[in-house]
């Protein structure tokens, strides 16, 4: 029963990565990327970590997933690319690095974990990851708070120009 | 409480660069936009930061906050070295930015967060903080980088180190998942190095992988060969002020996070990397000094200057392979990257200067033609940085040079302290075109004016500094020397701890 739906959602999952590539429609990518999202919010409900599902549901497939579609639709890119920009040659280059890494991943896993590792029970709750974040974990997590300041002050001063340029440029992007 | 008050000395120069970024922004905001007293209470917070570093200069053993950083000498040098970069960039900067629209605050403010990412990340015993710390540097150089909007160049910079920075943490975080995942869950370093000293001869292959990964990300922020790709590009079309900064404190920041990692996380997988780093330190000397010849544009020649540089400095990163003389290694480095920036920083000071005068917007090579004849000063602290970065005696750059090389020798890297000085020699061949294009050419154009009084107060105190620090090393050497001799890995000082 548990291997039939991990099966099922790992399959789910690759399936709709894969489409994320090669989709043609960025919309259709953004959305599949959601499913793949989903899928490993259910692996990880499997693995006995709810709390990192849930996190991964409200963070990633919800909050990045919006800001993608924003990022798309404002980009304008309602028309399907084409692949031409690289050439065959650059895509055939990619897809044998891919392809490589893929090799060498497998090889590189194949027996190095064991399968049947004992689950640690609390591992994955909001108790335990709470307990981390603020004793052992307490400087990265003050560290994580500085690097968002950095980043907020950051988007701010590349975004605010002087005002009478923007008037002229009439709020063009 | 999970961490002890002493936990707390160990970051005060991160708390006070915090409080000093905030209060920059608020004076900006609610007293004053003078760029004079913004840049004159920066500089005073950061002197006063200096202070505070030394005088809570404690060394534990232990760590602070669970391992998560050293507090050791190693990383209080680093600390002063990098609050020195800030500060000498800081210095040089108001009369660069001179576009009344410009926001000072917020660069310093920027500047000063970039600055605790650097020390976090050369403070980093543990994958955790060692990310973070990468990416809160990394975050602030892709902002610093394009802040000259007027500048396509400059957008450019700033979206081309975003990408392939962005990509590289991508490589540097794989690593560490394979890392954490093949150690059984460890990202302390002390923890992992146990983890890999009880795998023995059988290492597992994923293991291997992860440490490839993560140098990668590590190469990638050094610059070198061939993650090097990006970086005369975006030292080109950053702000000079930034392309300075840039080229100093980052590049300390991972070098010394790169050799801690190595050389005392992972010394029992040296066979594995030390190959790998030797044929990476001998490219990234030989293509970077190489390009560096033909380059027209000031900018772009010390970018692969810097690059060289890089490959100099993965020498005492594969000396510390070998645990009986990681010490020297260390300190060696820790003397180099002093001298380093010092040189470094007044060859773009002077950059900018010349730039001024000449007032058309490019960094070409000829502009230095004949300034010996009209700007003797600034001719003569210019040869001293180029002497330096050559490293030809009586300068730091010698010493420092010297010193990252007899650790190399003594750890058996015969052939590759050879192909250094082989290239040492070619890259005197550049930066002593400098001096000859200064001394020995009339001059083309008339040069405008160069006054910058501030930018010429740091000019004449790196040049002086390189050259005390050439005649009389000993100082900086003998704190070089215990900095490297105290480098910890402290394992946590509190267990998991269980919900129950």
């Amino acid at each position: 029963m548990e291997l039939t739906l991990f099966a099922l959602v790992a399959l789910a999952a690759v399936a709709s990565a894969l489409m994320v590539v090669i989709g043609k429609n960025p919309v259709y990518s953004v959305l599949f990327l959601v499913t793949t999202f989903f899928c490993l919010a259910i692996l990880y409900v499997m693995l006995g970590a709810p709390f990192v599902a849930a996190l991964q549901v409200i963070v990633y497939a919800g909050a990045i997933m919006v800001l993608f579609l924003f990022v798309v639709m404002l980009l304008n890119l309602r028309h399907p690319q084409k692949w031409d920009a690289g050439g065959s040659t650059r895509r055939w280059i990619g897809f044998a690095t891919a392809a490589g890494v893929l090799l060498v991943s497998l090889a590189a896993v194949k027996g190095a974990f064991d399968p049947n590792a004992p689950l640690q029970p609390e591992m994955g709750n909001a108790e335990s990851i709470g307990m981390a974040l603020f004793t052992r974990f307490l400087l990265p997590f003050e560290i994580g708070s500085i690097l968002l300041l950095a980043a907020i002050i950051g988007v701010v001063t590349l975004l605010k120009r002087d005002n009478s340029k923007v008037a002229t440029k009439g709020g063009e992007a | 409480m999970f961490f002890n008050l002493s936990d707390l000395f160990a970051i005060a120069p991160e708390i006070c660069l915090l409080v000093l970024a905030a209060v920059v922004l608020k004076t900006e905001l609610f007293f004053t936009r003078k760029p004079t007293a913004l840049q004159g209470i920066t500089m005073a917070g950061l002197l006063v930061t200096m202070g505070v570093t030394v005088m809570t200069a404690s060394e534990f053993p232990t760590g602070a906050f669970n391992g998560m950083i050293a507090a050791d000498g190693f990383t209080l040098f680093l600390k002063v070295v990098l609050l020195g970069v800030a500060l000498l960039t800081t210095l040089m900067s108001r009369e660069y930015f001179d576009d009344a629209a410009f926001r000072h605050g917020e660069y310093y403010a920027l500047l000063l967060l970039t600055t605790i990412g650097m020390m976090t990340l050369a403070a980093a015993t543990d994958l955790v903080t060692l990310f973070l710390g990468v990416e809160t540097m990394s975050v602030g150089l892709y902002v610093l980088a394009g802040l000259r909007h007027d500048r396509p160049r400059s957008s450019e910079a700033s979206l081309k180190y975003l990408l392939l920075g962005a990509f590289a943490s991508g490589f540097l975080l794989y690593g560490m998942a394979l890392l954490y995942g093949s150690t059984g869950g460890k990202t302390n370093f002390a923890e992992i190095a146990a983890a890999i000293s009880r795998f023995g001869d059988e290492t597992p292959k994923v293991l291997l992988a992860g440490v490839g990964l993560i140098l990668i990300g590590l190469l990638f922020k050094v610059a070198a060969f061939p993650f090097h790709f990006w970086s005369p590009d975006v030292y080109q079309g950053s702000p000079t002020p930034v392309t300075a900064f840039m080229s100093a404190g980052p590049k300390a920041a991972a070098i010394a996070a790169t050799i801690r990692l190595m050389g005392w996380a992972l010394p029992d997988l040296a066979a594995v990397w030390g190959p790998l780093l030797w044929v990476v330190a001998a490219l990234t000397m030989t293509v970077g000094n190489i390009i560096a010849i033909s380059q027209k544009d000031i900018k772009r020649m010390l970018a692969y200057s810097s690059i060289s540089h890089a490959g100099y400095l993965l020498l005492a990163v594969l000396a510390a392979g070998d645990q009986s003389i990681r010490d020297l290694a260390a300190s060696g480095m820790l003397f180099y990257l002093a001298a380093y920036y010092l040189m470094n920083l007044g060859a773009f000071a002077v950059a900018i200067l010349v730039n001024r005068a000449r007032d058309n917007g490019d960094y070409h090579l000829d502009d230095y033609q004949g300034m010996a004849a009209q700007k003797p000063m600034y001719a003569l602290a210019m040869t001293v940085f180029m002497i330096s970065l050559a490293g030809i005696p009586p300068t730091a750059g010698f010493f420092g040079k010297l010193f990252v090389f007899s650790a190399a020798i003594k750890a058996g890297y015969v052939w590759l302290v050879a192909i250094a000085v082989l290239n040492s020699v070619v890259s005197a061949f550049y930066y002593l075109r400098i001096v000859v294009l200064m001394y020995m050419k009339p001059q083309t154009s008339p040069a405008g004016s160069m006054r910058s009084p501030a930018t010429a107060v740091l000019i004449g105190f790196c040049a002086v500094a390189i050259v005390v620090l050439g005649l009389i090393p000993g100082g900086i050497r003998n704190l070089a020397n215990s900095g490297g001799s105290s480098v910890a890995i402290p394992p946590p000082t509190v267990a998991e701890v269980s919900t129950k």
